[in-house]
């Protein structure tokens, strides 16, 4: 049984990297239908070959500033069922939240990092390209460092706090059991205590628990 | 009693130097202290140190011990020779400036009166020229008796009659000195008298009419009592006319200070400016170019582990790429490290650096480095960094067929000349080209001046000059 190929368009205009990328997704079975440099050539192609996932870089010409997260949210607006992960050189907060904020569903933010971590990154793929949402670490670190919500985020165990940082990561229960080598029992009870103490409304998706947490800790109030 | 310290003399800031300066002549007799150290620097500091009479021990009161020493004391000045220049020099003053004056008012006169007929407008500006010749003279005269006063900037004009007359009459600089020789009629003749009055009680001492030996003898003690006196106050009242002139019509020390320090500001924010401009340069080439490699590499490394088992030729195939691609950035680092600082340069020396930076050169690129060794650091990074750069630019943008550089000292040797110069297409703009406006901040902030000449189809030269000595802007 062969699993129907995730048609990709990625975008990067370093070619160098952007060959990389293409040959890696290849390689774990996507299919890269196309692979362009700027913004523009990047709305047409989906408008074109109606990808399933477009993966693309933050910078991008002209300006090499913010040309890929305006490309994402034009994408999302116009066509969202394209599910859209954005690499970016260095994390960039703004970015994460603009992206991030309102549906979640299919959405992801990345450092270029991560890319070198085939296996978690081709998991985060397949988790945006099904409809999840994908967070770097890098960006829910800063986040949970940054918190004003830390009081509450004491009343959590160490191992509950793990489970907190995957879960804005995007990770499903199943997910976060894999990376932590526990069992899934143990994850849902570490899920369910989070939500408890920190008196979150209970999500059972994944994509919309992601939102849950991240608004929960970058609340600034 | 305070014996005035006039002997020795001090300069117009208060501190006491040595009395070898221009025009003077070193005190003769045997070394006296001057009374006290406070009395010699009144209020100030101790000052310099006298490089004539040593300081007695103990700091008596008084420098001389005996009536010989002490007439002896008092009657130096009299023929010592600065007393004989200040007295020239109040007396040429007393002269020559009220003429000047009288020469003013002719002059303006004439303009007035011949201002209706645009003759009096033609005058202004040789007026003006006059005043200026007169306050350098006087100026130069002030040298007599102290240190010659320095010319003050004053404004000119920027080419033309018009301009020329529009900055002689805008100047407040020249209407001082204007003001300077209308107020020389009264003050010069004052100083003179002032100068002069205590002499003309030693003449009457000397030649009064009186019967007897007695009287004569009487009158001439009178007399060589003053002239001690008078010598003294000839020699203090022509120090306080070089002050006067000093004051009047020397350099503005404030208003030169004020303009140095906002050049210097203009020149620290360009100089920030390129500083920010670079790393900003620095980081993009970091992050799009090493940064993207080596995510590349990664990419590379992970698939052959993946194949490694299964295909290992594929993957040996991929680990020879990411080789290919470390290599690149091996040298993209070296590139960027060699903008930042190139230790070839502190090692050894520009022609060595530079011809390093040639090497891989396309084109023919000659280097020519006539510098001595003993370069400032910052010079000599400063003219790496532009000979670097601009090279960068011509096999860059330039499309130039054969280049040269040339470091040259010129020949007073106070100056580095740094010249570059390309066949290519031209078009170069300062302005735009944001390594071209480094290079200027940079050598403009040693006090260095930067142009480019470029026109569009070439050929181009880039000269700057960075002075190599003085360069904090005093007038020495």
């Amino acid at each position: 049984m062969t699993e129907p190929r995730i048609r990709t368009v990625v975008a990067d205009d370093s070619v160098l990297l952007r060959d990389g990328v293409v040959r890696l997704l290849d390689d774990a079975g996507f299919d890269v239908v196309a692979a362009v440099g700027d913004g523009d050539a990047l709305l047409d192609a989906v408008t074109e070959l109606e990808p399933e996932l477009a993966i693309i870089d933050v910078r991008m010409p002209p300006t090499h500033t913010d040309e890929g997260i305006r490309a994402a949210i034009a994408i999302r607006r116009t066509h969202p069922e394209v599910a859209v992960l954005v690499l970016s050189q260095y994390v960039e907060e703004r970015y994460a939240t603009d992206l991030l904020s309102g549906d979640t569903t299919g959405v992801g933010y990345l450092l270029k990092d991560r890319v070198v971590d085939v296996e978690d990154f081709v998991a985060a793929v397949r988790r945006v390209a099904a409809g999840g949402s994908a967070v770097d670490a890098e960006v829910v670190s800063q986040l949970l460092g940054r918190t004003a919500r830390s009081t509450e985020l004491d009343r959590l165990t160490p191992r509950e706090r793990e489970v907190l940082g995957l879960m804005a990561e995007g990770l499903s229960n199943q997910g976060i059991a894999d990376r932590l080598v526990v069992s899934l029992g143990a994850v849902e009870k570490h899920v369910s205590n989070v939500f408890t103490k920190l008196d979150l409304d209970r999500e059972d998706h994944a994509h919309r628990r992601v939102l849950a947490v991240l608004t929960f800790l970058g609340d600034r109030s | 009693m305070r014996s005035d310290t006039s002997d020795v003399p001090r300069c117009d800031d208060g501190t006491v130097s040595d009395g070898r300066e221009r025009g003077w002549a070193a005190p003769s007799g045997p070394p006296v202290s001057p009374q006290g150290a406070s009395g010699v620097a009144t209020g100030a500091d101790g000052g310099g140190t006298p490089a004539g009479p040593a300081t007695e021990p103990g700091g008596r009161a008084l420098p001389f011990s005996t009536p010989a020493e002490a007439a002896e004391w008092w009657l130096r000045p009299v023929i010592e020779s600065r007393t004989w220049v200040s007295f020239a020099y109040l007396l040429v003053g007393g002269i020559t400036w009220p003429i000047a004056f009288a020469a003013l008012l002719v002059v303006a006169a004439l303009v007035f009166g011949l201002a209706v007929v645009v003759v009096g407008l033609l005058l202004v500006v040789p007026a003006f020229a006059l005043v200026e010749w007169f306050a350098g003279v006087e100026r130069r005269r002030a040298g007599w008796v102290g240190r010659p006063v320095p010319e003050p900037a004053v404004a000119r004009g920027t080419g033309g009659a018009w301009s020329e007359l529009r900055a002689c009459l805008g100047d407040p600089v020249r209407w001082r000195h204007v003001g300077f020789v209308a107020s020389g009629v009264v003050v010069g003749p004052l100083f003179l008298a002032i100068g002069w009055i205590l002499w003309g009680l030693v003449a009457r001492f000397l030649f009064a009419a009186g019967d007897g030996i007695a009287a004569l003898i009487g009158g001439w003690l009178l007399a060589v009592l003053v002239a001690g006196a008078a010598a003294r106050a000839t020699v203090a009242v022509a120090r306080v006319q070089h002050s006067y002139v000093r004051w009047f019509i020397g350099p503005d020390e404030e208003a030169r200070l004020a303009e140095r320090v906002e050049e210097l500001s203009a020149q620290r924010q360009q100089i920030l400016e390129a500083v920010d401009a670079e790393r900003r340069r620095i980081e993009r080439n970091l992050h799009d170019g090493v940064q993207q490699q080596l995510v590349a590499i990664g990419i590379d490394i992970a698939r052959a582990q993946a194949r490694i088992e299964a295909d290992p030729e594929e993957a040996s195939a991929l680990l020879g790429d990411a080789r290919d691609k470390l290599r690149g950035s091996i040298g993209e680092l070296r590139l960027i490290g060699r903008g930042l600082h190139p230790s070839v340069l502190d090692e050894h020396g520009l022609d060595a650096a530079l011809s390093s930076v040639v090497a891989g050169s396309p084109i023919p690129i000659s280097v020519e480095v006539h510098v001595g060794d003993d370069l400032a650091d910052d010079v000599a990074t400063t003219a790496y960094y532009v000979a670097s750069e601009a090279i960068a630019n011509i096999l860059k943008h330039s499309a130039a067929r054969v280049a040269s550089v040339r470091l040259e000292e010129d020949a007073s040797g106070d100056v580095l000349r740094i010249t570059v110069h390309d066949d290519g297409g031209g078009g170069a703009d300062p302005v735009r080209g944001s390594g071209l406006a480094g290079m200027r901040a940079r050598v403009e902030g040693l006090d260095g001046r930067f142009e480019l000449m470029s026109p569009p189809g070439g050929p181009t030269i880039l000269a700057a000059s960075i002075p190599l000595r003085g360069r904090d802007g005093s007038d020495g």
